[in-house]
């Protein structure tokens, strides 16, 4: 169960990613034809770069997802596979502590910037800042889920 | 404060945290230990980390090189590199260091082309009679190759953390990039020489074949001359280059191979979107880190410490060298351009050193440390992919590490190499 809504988690998270990828190459190539004749467009690359900061927190979290994170296993390598577990697991937790002090700032973080209005658009700040938000929360997220799996015992593991 | 961030990172690093969460946890301390500002304005420096305009090349150059892949043009490359090099000694080693260098224009990356071609070329060099270790240090070495001809992502990060014109440091990469080809080809063919590998072909090929061949190679190899092209006349900037590319490679796959189905476009959108997302949490943690280590003066100390060691411009470039030669070994390329380059290019700047020359040697310095041995990337990719044992490879690659110490002589005794082109162009 927990398994299946982790999958169409995913797939959302993808789905919304490819969207904000194609947005932002579309905006550029257009402002960047629209500037080439002479009408420029000012907002489309504020809103392209509204979309990145998007696609970066999901992007990321999609990656942490996959693992694609990168970090030294000099340490890991040289455990045995029990002190390896308690190793990942103890370095799960961390980042658990970590994302969740980095949330409630961006969360006070967002509420600061909201009355801010930004460029040619005027709009709010929040509207950038709460990418934070809900990025640092898919990673909390996908982080607890990994910690979860890991905590449980191994024979479990490897039951399909 | 200085100490504790490096200790802290030091610390997470081994412990084995993501290298972008290590540096977020050397960095929040400073916010909360210090008082001077609040924890908000880490969270500040991750967004305006991401609101840079010539960032927004980052994941146009990795979506226009994931979408060229699937389009069938890789294959048509080493088909045409075969042709063109295929008869010399050591055949398919020759193949695999031109590949890299046509390559470099579309992967931009020297892990991907790595990995890409162990998987392509590794194991028909093996069955030719190559050692397994020999193969990993020609195709890792190659590699690097990528990281100067445009449009390579550690020359775009290297751009944008240290204000330098990314449009002016891709026309710098490819004279280096062409000399380093040579130099690679020369050791391939004394290493082939020496063990009797064969060429892969009999003879050479006969110029029809050869046109043919360039003929369906042409649309990939004119990739890195519109960049040129565009650049030189004003007509995009590399960020604008970046979205063309996109409907670029877009068309030659539509259009011209015809080889391009939605699930493919789908499956090149996803494999950029994990690139882009391993890229941009390290590009967002090191502005944090960035701006914790410049609020404690590390640049200024560390310029104020080279210059009380020596004020002599080419022992303070030696000594950079080989902190980069030392940082590469135990760091990935695209954080050792993020978290040392912006800390020791004032240094370089001002001891009276070109940032476009430097900018060519720092990033090629720092991916000679994804070679070694202990945390090498791109040592540790093909040698995964191949089954070869780091202490193995490490002894085939030195004849190609005393050929790069050659080349990075050359490169900082003949600055024209890096600065010529863009001098002459832009």
């Amino acid at each position: 169960m927990s398994r299946q809504f982790g999958e169409i988690f995913r797939r959302v998270e993808t789905g919304c990613a490819i969207l904000l990828l194609t947005a932002i190459v579309a905006l550029v190539a257009i402002a960047s034809v629209a500037r080439a004749v002479g009408s420029p467009i000012i907002w489309s690359i504020e809103i392209a770069q509204l979309c990145f900061v998007w696609l970066c927190m999901l992007s990321a979290d999609l990656a942490l997802q996959s693992d694609r994170h990168f970090g030294l296993s000099v340490l890991s390598d040289a455990l045995d596979p029990g002190n390896r577990r308690m190793l990942e697991l103890g370095n799960k937790i961390v980042l658990i502590a970590l994302l969740g002090f980095l949330l409630i700032y961006a969360w006070i973080n967002m509420q600061l910037m909201h009355p801010r209005l930004i460029g040619a658009t005027q709009m709010h700040g929040s509207y950038i800042h709460a990418s934070m938000v809900v990025g640092l929360s898919l990673l909390l997220r996908t982080m607890i889920s990994q910690a979860y799996t890991l905590a449980r015992p191994p024979a479990k593991i490897e039951t399909p | 404060m200085l100490l504790l961030i490096a200790a802290l990172f030091a610390l997470f690093l081994v412990l084995g945290q993501p290298v972008a969460f290590a540096l977020a946890l050397a960095a929040i301390p400073v916010f909360v230990l210090t008082g001077t500002m609040p924890p908000t304005v880490a969270i500040q420096k991750m967004v305006s980390a991401t609101q840079s305009f010539p960032l927004l090349a980052v994941p146009f150059f990795i979506l226009a090189g994931n979408l060229m892949n699937v389009t069938g043009i890789t294959n048509r490359l080493v088909t045409f590199s075969r042709l063109l090099t295929g008869w010399l000694a050591g055949g398919l080693a020759q193949v695999s260091i031109i590949l890299s260098f046509m390559m470099g224009g579309i992967s931009g990356s020297a892990v991907a082309d790595a990995s890409m071609e162990s998987r392509l070329l590794g194991p028909s060099m093996i069955q030719q009679g190559f050692s397994k270790p020999t193969v990993a240090a020609i195709l890792a070495f190659g590699s690097i190759i990528t990281a100067t001809i445009p449009p390579s992502i550690g020359l775009i990060l290297f751009g944008f953390i240290n204000e330098v014109s990314i449009g002016r440091l891709f026309l710098a990469g490819i004279l280096p990039g062409a000399v380093l080809t040579l130099t690679l080809m020369i050791t391939a063919w004394i290493v082939a020489k020496r063990h009797g590998y064969a060429p892969d072909l009999a003879g050479p090929p006969s110029r029809a074949e050869l046109w043919a061949s360039f003929k369906e190679s042409v649309w990939a190899l004119m990739f890195p001359v519109i960049l040129i092209v565009g650049f030189r006349f004003g007509i995009f900037t590399a960020t604008e280059a970046g979205a063309f590319l996109v409907f670029y490679a877009l068309f030659i796959g539509v259009f011209i191979y015809r080889e391009v189905t939605w699930a493919k476009v789908r499956e090149a959108m996803e494999t950029s979107i994990h690139d882009l997302g391993m890229i941009m949490l390290l590009i967002m943690m090191a502005g944090v880190l960035g701006y914790a280590i410049t609020i404690e003066r590390a640049p200024q100390q560390i310029t104020e410490f080279v210059t009380t060691l020596t004020n002599d411009p080419a022992m303070i470039l030696m000594l950079i060298v080989v902190l980069l030669v030392v940082s590469g070994m135990f760091l990935e390329g695209a954080a050792n351009i993020l978290l040392v380059t912006p800390i020791v290019m004032p240094v370089l700047i001002n001891a009276g050193y070109d940032p476009i020359h430097m900018g060519i040697l720092l990033v090629l310095l720092i991916n000679l440390g994804g070679l070694t041995p202990p945390v090498g990337v791109i040592m540790f990719t093909v040698c995964g992919i191949l089954g070869v044992k780091t202490g193995a490879y490490t002894r085939a690659s030195v004849p190609f590490f005393a050929a790069l110490a050659v080349f990075f002589i050359v490169l900082v005794m003949f600055p024209f190499l890096s600065t010529a082109l863009p001098n002459a162009l832009m």
